[in-house]
């Protein structure tokens, strides 16, 4: 049975927009992080965010693949050259 | 915006019940997007409460410059709850309904079965196009934050977006089509 609704869905989105938060939430959440002995993280070094944002970027990743895969090649041309002599 | 930096700031300088003010102002929200995603109270307030101990440990890294602590906290809700509903299908358990049904109401039985069905649906959407959903149409974000969160182009989260919606009105239509047969008999 659906109930009365613009386009099907409406009133379902609209409970899940009225959606209560449990009672006593903050305070078990708090008591969580206190409980936990947690500290705010000290901010990573400068460097170490310039190359994780450096190394997060998707073209930065398939660089270093096709590097890593290039090195690679190179090795076993060399082998082979080696094998061959 | 600025009452909350200066909040921030306190509990950066050593005040960790200065936190309770940022679970207080966005308890609401985070809640209703993992009760959302993963479909189960309980799971949810677990998944809830994570978010906001993980945001207390790494809060020096949100950064108001790149974006809104909302959009911080609620990138650490999603991941947290796809985590969660994934582990939670691998493992399945008994869903808990939202709310009790009155019994012997044949009106207010079948309508909790129309929203079980669209909860299933949800439930049953790929995470992305599930996450998306959530934030747009639950939430209330707009694309462009949800593009932020998702880490995906404005057209992928419309489009995702798009087809949830189709998929849930065919969930709809499927559920209608299996009642009329079942009454039918």
């Amino acid at each position: 049975m659906r109930p009365e609704s613009d386009d099907g869905i409406g009133d379902w989105l609209r409970r899940r927009r009225m959606a209560d938060v449990p009672e006593g939430f903050a305070d078990r959440a708090m008591d969580e992080i206190h409980r936990s002995g947690a500290e705010p993280a000290p901010r990573p070094p400068r460097w170490e965010r310039l190359a994780e944002a450096v190394f997060s970027s998707r073209l930065a990743r398939a660089a270093a693949i096709a590097a890593a895969a290039g090195i690679g090649f190179a090795r076993i041309l060399m082998i082979l050259s080696l094998a061959l002599a | 915006m600025d009452e909350i930096l200066e909040i921030v700031r306190r509990v950066l300088g050593g005040d960790a019940d200065a936190f309770r003010a940022i679970v207080e102002r966005y308890q609401g929200p985070i809640w209703r997007v993992t009760a959302a995603l993963v479909g189960d109270r309980h799971l949810a307030e677990d998944v809830a409460q994570e978010t906001f101990l993980e945001a207390y440990r790494k809060l020096r890294t949100f950064d108001p410059a790149i974006g809104r602590l909302s959009t911080w906290l609620f990138a650490i809700a999603r991941n947290k709850a796809i985590d969660a509903h994934r582990k939670k299908r691998a493992s399945p358990v008994e869903r808990l309904p939202d709310r009790a049904t009155v019994a012997g109401a044949d009106a207010d039985l079948a309508r909790e079965e129309w929203m079980e069905a669209l909860d299933r649906a949800l439930g049953d959407l790929p995470d992305p196009m599930r996450a998306a959903f959530v934030l747009a149409e639950i939430e209330g974000l707009s694309y462009e934050e949800i593009a932020r969160i998702e880490g995906a182009r404005l057209g992928t989260v419309r489009s995702r977006i798009h087809r949830a919606k189709e998929r849930l009105r065919a969930a709809l239509r499927r559920f209608e089509e299996g009642e009329d047969a079942t009454r039918k008999r």
